[in-house]
């Protein structure tokens, strides 16, 4: 009797993850296909679910003739280093506010967080003043650190939340065997919150990927992130719909490559099972 | 201490494996990278094929008797026109700033020549379409000064041109009298309309025209001439349609008459006979639907301000205009209270329409078979118009468009000049190389480009794939083309134009959507232009206006 | 003192980066909300007009407007992700076949640029030629004609809020995944022992400790969409007639396309200032929800 509705909650669950899955995924599967569809398949009635006249021309065009390669080029360079500044600066701060004795931890917190709600248009030409006149435009450094603004925030408020959910115990002991600081976050506490830093760098990464307005803003010629180059695939006179999906399809590579190294600590993630007595 | 030994190791073992796995991944991805790589580099070997050379020697004789050579429009350079010895701007750089992509080709193609016959290096920055105008804005009012030469649409043309960011060019085109082959741009040569209404500012030039937007109607040939539907037709309305159309030329269709009829005729849902689905579409998308509203305005009698800048758009002629558009809607596709140039394109070419108003590249992507049902089977003609004072007036709405000027932040103004003069002038066929190829989606502005259909041939016949309009159907094209660019009507080019149109095309989208009164919608609108004017200074914006309909009144569409 | 000191020195870097990129901005904002500059005018005189862009900002009816439509696209967003989002958090908590391969698939909608997002979607939702249409009035017949997603003044803003609900559902699901994942073990062994199951499970033992992770991901989920622009810009521009505008896109609207921008600089900071109220009211809601 109780394998027969075990069975029959498996069935259940595995179509309920069917079904989350085919409305997540679907979109997706629209955007392959569409990047190598004629146009003549992309506005079609009925529908072209299965295309048959497939072509390469979305990929060249949008590639190569319009520079979606040096786009997503770019887009990583700033994105990469990017991360990987922002990941260096917030361990250390999410560290000292969750359990070093600051004052006024819970102020810094806030002020910190608020950083992020600073709409981006209010903070779009400030910035662009800002560069211009260090001369900064149209450089990946610029916006590499515009994108920090917003990546710090979060990826503090982040990691602080799951240090601080940590049991005190760990870091007291540790404290109490005479270790450093430094060594207590290098050898202790980041191993045990690795799922957090691998979603706070894989969304800082995904920001950076991301953002567009700040991209189209703060470069001209020399940087030109992918992020721009996709609106310029919208001519005043065309919009080259299957070239956007070959170079979106191209650009979520790198974050996928992301996630696949990263998705080891993102599923698995350790327990506590270390601390047991 | 036994548990923390067993836990380093089980952690080293942990290690290794996350080594091995994570140098696994690297791997994968390196591949991935790898194959992307190699495809990539595969196809960049293959797009740089060599060019084809088809040569055609040209006399041309009308207000400038001239020898000029010409070679077919492909990479190589002109043979008959000599590099001169030193390239007179050696070392300059200039950026020139334009919409992104196809649009920009020329400027990449000529890069070289430029370099070689004017010695200027060209750096060429694309911006996305719809942020072309906030960008250069950004630009020229920080005084950043990064663009030397700049293209946009003349609508923005008085933030610009107002603002005094943009060089005067008379000077430089005054050469061209002694010195034709390097300072000419044939600027009368250049359609009244574009010229006098876009490219000038107070009595000054200061921007040659890129881009000739203008709005055609276009109709199903096969399905409007047809006989046996025309007999249909005249049992229910009472005429053919064959008496009020005519492709290629001067068509005398009503917007409140005719237009309605045919489009009604022509949907199904009241004609279940009907050949097509919808009898017509509109652009009537928000941001959009101002330029069918102008077309509309224009054609009754509208003028958008009156001598002490009081904006005259909820007078009778504004409100005529917006209740027409409020007819035709049910005519239209579903969804098309969001048509964008995409939406109302396919409704055309896809087959669901039987006649529209719509930009030029109509005309060019309805014989591309990659973009079209109804290849062979347009008809080009004038645009609709009302009847004012018992005379039909018909305009069309010279949307958008292009046009090319120099900053006042360039660092050398006459290097700039000659780049523009290069692109429009006698190197390059005055811009016929440009318009004629469909891969710019750049549109003709010239008598020159409509008189002279043979280059528009050799360019067709040296690459039918690549060429779009056919050789059939160009002689209706061009002829239709400039019978609509005579009868153009300008958009607003006063600064503040943006703000305006989006007070305007709201509560046309509302007034469309049936959430507001016709009426009630352009009043509302009218009194936000009203403070508008006043916050941006009326003094100011009137001597704008009345230098404006000095233009206007050269071109006729104001009696004296 | 010494102790004092190094926690400090932990956290600088971060600190001074933030504080020395976002001092210029602000303050210039805040100077250029004080007067009454416009770009590429210069014909206008630059002056100080006090508190006028603010107090227009409040009488500004269009931006009250869109500042309501933003708070109740925040509300039907963040609580129909965090819901769908903890439900999927829970499912893919437990081990089955191809959970990995899943969860990274999950994270895909998320990391398409939004600029991307906004076209794919728009492909999907048009009127006469979109799978989604065909969907809803071909095969499942829920609708006898055509639905205009984008187009019909009632359905327009549901659209919008739809694709974002596609777009960050996986990503509330990703930091719920991640807070269930670091729940330690005990606490659950302990209540079994005491006799506790299912849900009383949950409510007691799960849902506190996942409190963090809860307040983080509803915080940066209202932050951001307030925020909320490149979808309305591609997908419906704000319109049919006003009926998709929201905050962030009547601000840009004023600011870049019409370039009043220190009449931006002014709505900008209400902005500022009322999702920092509104934060602030959130976390002090959240942190004591979970106190007992």
């Amino acid at each position: 009797m109780r394998s027969r509705t075990n069975i029959i909650k498996e069935v259940l669950f595995y179509a309920f993850i069917a079904v989350v899955c085919l409305v997540f995924l679907f979109p997706f599967y629209w955007l392959i296909i569409t990047s190598f569809k004629i146009e003549l398949d992309i506005f079609h009635y009925p529908p072209v679910y299965f295309p048959m006249r497939l072509t390469d021309w979305n990929y060249r065009t949008g590639l190569i003739d319009l520079w979606g390669l040096k786009g997503i080029t770019d887009s990583f360079i700033i994105s990469s280093l990017n991360t990987l500044f922002v990941m260096a600066l917030s361990l250390p701060a999410a560290y000292a506010l969750a359990l070093l004795p600051i004052r006024g931890r819970n102020s810094l917190l806030n002020y910190i967080l608020s950083q992020r709600m600073l709409p981006p248009i209010a903070a779009a030409i400030p910035f662009f003043v800002l560069w211009n006149s260090i001369g900064w435009l149209d450089t990946y450094q610029a916006l590499i650190l515009t994108y920090s603004v917003f990546n710090l925030p979060f990826a503090i408020w982040l990691l602080t939340s799951y240090i601080q959910e940590l049991p005190r115990e760990v870091y007291e002991s540790a404290l109490v065997d005479g270790a450093s600081r430094i060594n207590i976050l290098r050898h202790i506490i980041v191993p045990l919150i690795k799922p957090s830093i691998a979603i706070a760098a894989l969304f800082t990464f995904i920001f950076s990927w991301n953002e567009f307005l700040f991209a189209l803003l703060l470069t001209r010629s020399h940087v030109r992130p992918f992020t721009v180059i996709i609106p310029s695939l919208i001519g005043g006179h065309v919009i080259l719909w299957g070239a956007i999906a070959a170079v979106t399809l191209v650009g979520l590579i790198p974050t996928v490559i992301l996630v696949l190294m990263l998705q080891r600590h993102l599923i698995r993630g350790l327990t506590f099972g270390a601390i047991k007595g | 201490m036994g548990e923390n030994k067993n836990e380093k190791l089980g952690k080293k073992r942990i290690s290794r494996r996350e080594a091995l796995s994570t140098a696994a991944k690297i791997g994968i991805g390196v591949v991935v990278a790898g194959v992307v790589a190699g495809v990539g580099g595969y196809y960049a070997g293959s797009v740089a094929a060599p060019p084809k050379t088809v040569t055609v020697t040209e006399t041309r004789e009308r207000t400038v008797t001239q020898t000029v050579t010409v070679t077919a429009p492909t990479a190589a350079p002109p043979t008959t026109v000599v590099a001169p010895a030193k390239p007179p701007y050696e070392g300059v750089k200039l950026t020139i700033c334009g919409d992104a992509g196809h649009n920009q080709m020329p400027f990449y193609w000529e890069k070289d020549h430029i370099a070689e016959i004017l010695g200027v290096e060209l750096d060429i920055v694309g911006v996305p379409f719809g942020e072309l105008v906030d960008k250069i804005m950004v630009d020229f009012a920080t005084g950043a000064g990064a663009y030397d030469i700049v293209v946009f649409p003349p609508f923005a043309g008085g933030d610009f041109y107002g603002g005094e960011f943009l060089v005067n060019i008379d000077p430089f085109i005054e050469r061209g009298k002694a010195d034709p082959e390097n300072w000419d741009i044939k600027w009368d040569d250049i359609i009244p309309t574009f010229r006098e209404l876009y490219c000038s500012w107070g009595g000054k030039r200061y921007a040659v025209t890129w881009d000739g937007d203008h709005y055609q109607c276009y109709f199903r040939k096969d399905v409007l001439l047809d006989p046996k539907i025309n007999e249909a037709f005249k049992n229910k309305y009472g005429y053919k349609i064959t008496d009020v159309i005519k492709s290629g030329g001067e068509s005398k269709l009503r917007y409140d008459k005719e237009w309605l009829e045919i489009a009604e005729f022509f949907t199904q849902a009241y004609n279940p006979d009907s050949p097509t689905k919808y009898g017509t579409s509109e652009l009537a998308g928000r941001g959009n639907n101002q330029w069918h509203w102008n077309s509309r305005f224009g054609s009754a009698g509208g003028i958008y301000f009156d001598m002490d800048m009081h904006p005259l758009i909820n007078k009778e002629p504004g409100v005529r205009a917006l209740k027409n558009f409020v007819d035709v809607i049910k005519y239209c596709p579903p969804g098309v209270l969001d048509f964008g140039y995409e939406e109302h394109k396919d409704a055309f070419l896809l087959g669901d329409a039987a006649i529209i108003v719509q930009w030029p590249c109509i005309g060019k992507k309805g014989q591309d078979p990659a973009q079209s049902k109804i290849v062979d089977n347009l008809g080009y003609t004038l645009v609709p118009g009302f009847e004012v004072g018992g005379m039909l007036n018909q305009r069309g709405n010279l949307a958008f468009g292009r046009v090319l000027a120099i900053s006042k932040f360039a660092e050398n103004y006459e290097a700039a000049y000659r780049v523009i003069q290069y692109l429009s002038g006698p190197r390059s066929w005055w811009a016929t190389k440009w318009v004629a190829d469909p891969r710019t989606g750049l549109d003709p502005f010239r008598y020159y480009h409509m008189e002279n259909p043979n280059l528009w041939y050799e360019r067709w016949k040296s690459d039918p794939e690549t060429a779009g309009i056919s050789w059939k159907a160009l002689p209706e094209y061009l002829q239709s083309a400039k019978i609509n660019i005579e009868h153009g009507f300008p958009e607003p080019t006063i600064p503040g134009t943006p703000e305006l149109y989006d007070a305007l095309t709201i509560r046309i989208s509302a007034a469309l959507g049936g959430e507001i009164d016709p009426k009630k919608a352009l009043d509302e609108a009218a009194a936000e232009w009203e403070s508008i004017i006043d916050r941006l200074g009326r003094d100011y914006l009137k001597r704008c206006w009345a230098s404006l309909i000095g233009a206007w009144k050269e071109v006729g569409l104001i009696k004296e | 003192m010494r102790n004092l000191n190094s926690s400090y020195l932990f956290l600088a870097p971060a600190l001074l980066t933030i504080i020395l990129l976002t001092i210029f901005p602000l303050i210039y904002s805040l100077y250029l909300s004080f007067i009454n500059y416009e770009l590429g005018r210069p014909h206008l005189e630059i002056r100080f007009v006090g508190l006028d862009n603010f107090i227009s900002a409040i009488k500004d009816v269009r931006f009250l407007q869109a500042l309501i439509r933003t708070f109740i696209f925040i509300a039907c967003v963040v609580t129909t992700e965090f819901v769908l989002g903890l439900v999927l958090a829970l499912a893919l908590n437990r081990e089955f076949r191809g959970r990995s391969i899943v969860v990274t698939l999950l994270t895909i909608p998320f990391m398409i640029a939004p600029v991307a997002v906004g076209f794919l979607w728009w492909t999907i939702l048009d009127a006469n030629y979109g799978p989604l249409n065909h969907l809803v009035v071909d095969i499942l017949r829920l609708s006898p004609k055509n639905v205009a997603w984008t187009a019909d003044p009632n359905v327009a803003f549901f659209s919008i809020i739809l694709v974002d609900i596609w777009q960050y559902t996986p990503f509330m699901t990703l930091i719920l995944l991640a807070g269930l994942r670091s729940i330690p073990v005990e606490p659950y062994e302990a209540a079994i022992v005491d006799g506790a199951t299912g849900f009383s499970l949950f409510r007691h033992i799960t849902l506190p400790l996942l409190k963090p992770a809860i307040l983080v991901a509803i915080l940066i989920r209202v932050i951001d969409s307030f925020k909320i622009y490149d979808l309305v810009y591609l997908l419906t521009y704000g319109g049919p007639g006003t009926s998709t505008e929201v905050a962030s896109f009547y601000i840009y609207l004023r600011g870049f396309k019409h370039f009043r921008i220190s009449y931006a600089a002014a709505l900008s900071y209400i902005i500022l200032i009322i999702s920092a109220i509104l934060i602030t009211l959130l976390i002090n809601i959240v942190r004591r929800m979970g106190r007992r």
